[in-house]
């Protein structure tokens, strides 16, 4: 049990670093993904703790979610990408204040 | 389910039904058809709040196993945001006509939207919540994006996308560290987890994720980096939409969680949001002041604005709440009224939008000014408009709920905010214009600012009914 909430902070915690070094778009939102894979990890181990199965269903309304923001997100980085020709997020820089 | 239960699900249905009937109707449409898309939208909405009209009465009733709750509270707040969504549509259509974006899709991402914010206020469930929250996230990703070849839009979205998905899976990571020490993601199973006894380790974590998350949606002080650039940069019809809308569905979720499940929490969130709401009000309030871009300064304000609601929630008291649901329908009306005359004014491009274009206003366009004039006293708290008689009620409950200090700041901050409120006014009363040319305003618009005008004076002037209704609703929140 321990093991499985340690792995998942850990992930969570390089998703969450990732997030914040990283310097390109894609990179960001795969650290994204890492984060919210963490939440599935704690969901299952704390369902299995529990001896429950809604944790377990959880972790697959997750992933429906998890793919319709990842089509929502690269759809939006295909047009940003078109206008800009960059993904790296500090040249996106047209309003400042 | 029942069909009894399901009859309680008509309004969402209805959303989901008419924002899948545009995306069908979108490609067989000519441009010319378009306004019948624009109707579909509206008409849907009307019905669905006319369903809800139905359900008024019928006294809290909890469906889908405890995760749906229908009550005064939910039922207020879904018919907040039809009246969002509505007036969104209407107020966007020459906007979209003038940039090409009139489109079905637009008008269904509202609608889905809506249904995304009725479910986070409905919800007693975290997992619903969540997935409320991710309804409303991604059809807003959407909608700021909207104008696919201006470059601040695609900026906006993307900021938007990305800071909005790392807030949500902050938040998803609160509801597993919840679920594992409560055992449920119910609220009222993690009420009783968190009274019984000593409170389980995880919790309080989790309860700060929690917060990181919803934060985030309403734009708190430190997590709200991201709304000037995404107000500014989204098409200005949007940019209105975002400003009332996901704000009011985060506070709903937020009451909903701190008073059904978190209860037990009390000094420690109060604590923390005491915290939140003076370093919201002040720095929003501070960075207002130096904005020449409207968009902009009316971004700082809207997060100024959150402070105040949160001073509502800090007093954890009936009033403090009824004073949130009543302040959050004045805000709604002056947001919408102020960002209707920006998106009228802004001309091709979307691009003026600077103090400067506003300049002699009150002389091209009287009827626009002395509404936009009517919008910012309400927002500024002057009082005889609904912005005074909510402030004044948020911050009485403040003030008798012991937290006297805090209504103090928040009343220095009501009075820094009229500098940059009345900065406007004075450009566009006393100002001449560089250059002449009457402002036209297109008719619903102009319907909307003439209705917004007299509710923010009723509400200030008459605020009693109001309150009442109000009041009422709050009663389902236990």
């Amino acid at each position: 049990m321990n093991h499985y909430l340690t792995l998942s902070l850990l992930l969570f915690l390089v998703g969450t670093v990732g997030f914040i070094v990283k310097k390109n778009v894609l990179a960001m939102f795969l650290c994204v993904e890492l984060m919210l894979n963490a939440a599935n990890l704690a969901f299952v181990a704390f369902a299995r703790d529990l001896g429950q199965l809604q944790g377990q269903v959880f972790v697959f309304l997750v992933m429906v979610v998890a793919a319709a923001e990842a089509a929502v997100g690269l759809a939006i980085m295909i047009v940003l990408y078109r206008c800009r020709g960059t993904l790296n997020p500090d040249e996106a820089d047209t309003m400042k204040g | 389910m029942n069909p009894d239960e399901l009859f309680l699900l008509v309004p969402q249905s209805i959303l989901l039904g008419a924002a899948v009937l545009l995306m069908l109707m979108e490609p067989f449409s000519r441009q010319a058809g378009r306004r019948r898309l624009r109707m579909v939208a509206v008409a849907a909405v009307a019905v669905a709040a006319y369903a809800l009209r139905l359900q008024w009465g019928l006294g809290p009733r909890s469906i889908g196993g405890g995760m749906i709750r229908v009550d005064g509270f939910s039922l207020f707040f879904q018919w907040l945001f039809l009246v969002i969504t509505g007036l969104s549509a209407v107020l966007a259509a020459d906007f979209n006509q003038r940039e090409g974006i009139d489109r079905g899709e637009y008008y269904a991402l509202l609608l889905t939207a809506c249904s995304g914010m009725s479910l986070m206020a409905m919800s007693a469930d975290l997992i619903l919540t969540f997935i409320g929250i991710e309804i409303l996230s991604l059809s807003t990703y959407i909608l700021a994006g909207f104008k696919r070849r201006d470059i601040a839009s695609g900026e906006s979205s993307l900021k938007y996308f990305l800071l909005g998905s790392f807030a949500t899976a902050i938040l998803l990571y609160g509801i597993a560290l919840v679920y594992g020490a409560a055992g449920s993601t119910q609220y009222q199973a993690i009420r009783a987890a968190a009274a019984a006894g000593e409170v389980p380790a995880l919790l309080l974590p989790g309860l700060g994720l929690l917060l990181v998350g919803l934060g985030f949606k309403i734009g708190l002080v430190p997590f709200h980096s991201w709304i000037p650039d995404v107000y500014q940069g989204a098409p200005s019809p949007v940019t209105a939409f975002m400003s009332v809308g996901p704000k009011a569905a985060a506070i709903a979720a937020l009451l909903r969680l701190l008073v059904e499940a978190l209860p037990g929490l009390a000094p420690d969130w109060t604590r923390l949001l005491w915290l939140m709401a003076v370093l919201t009000m002040t720095l929003g309030n501070a960075a207002a002041l130096v904005q020449s871009n409207v968009k902009r300064m009316l971004a700082y304000s809207a997060i100024a604005q959150a402070g105040y609601i949160l001073v509502g929630v800090v007093a954890n008291t009936r009033e403090g709440f009824t004073a949130i649901l009543f302040y959050l329908v004045v805000y709604t009306v002056m947001n919408l009224m102020a960002f209707g005359v920006v998106l009228s004014l802004s001309g091709p491009g979307d691009r003026r939008v600077h103090l400067e274009d506003y300049a002699g206003l009150a002389r091209r366009a009287p009827f626009v000014a002395a509404a936009l004039g009517v919008a910012l006293l309400a927002l500024a708290g002057i009082p005889l408009t609904g912005g005074f008689m909510g402030k004044f009620f948020l911050f009485g409950s403040a003030v008798k709920a012991g937290f006297v200090g805090l209504a103090v700041i928040a009343v220095l901050n009501s009075v820094l905010s009229v500098y940059y409120y009345f900065r406007l006014l004075v450009y566009m009363y006393m100002k001449d214009a560089p250059q002449g040319g009457a402002e036209s305003i297109s008719r619903p618009v102009g319907a909307i600012l003439a209705i917004g005008v007299f509710l923010i004076l009723w509400l200030g002037v008459g605020p009693d009914r109001f309150l009442a209704l109000a009041g009422h609703s709050i009663l389902g929140l236990k």
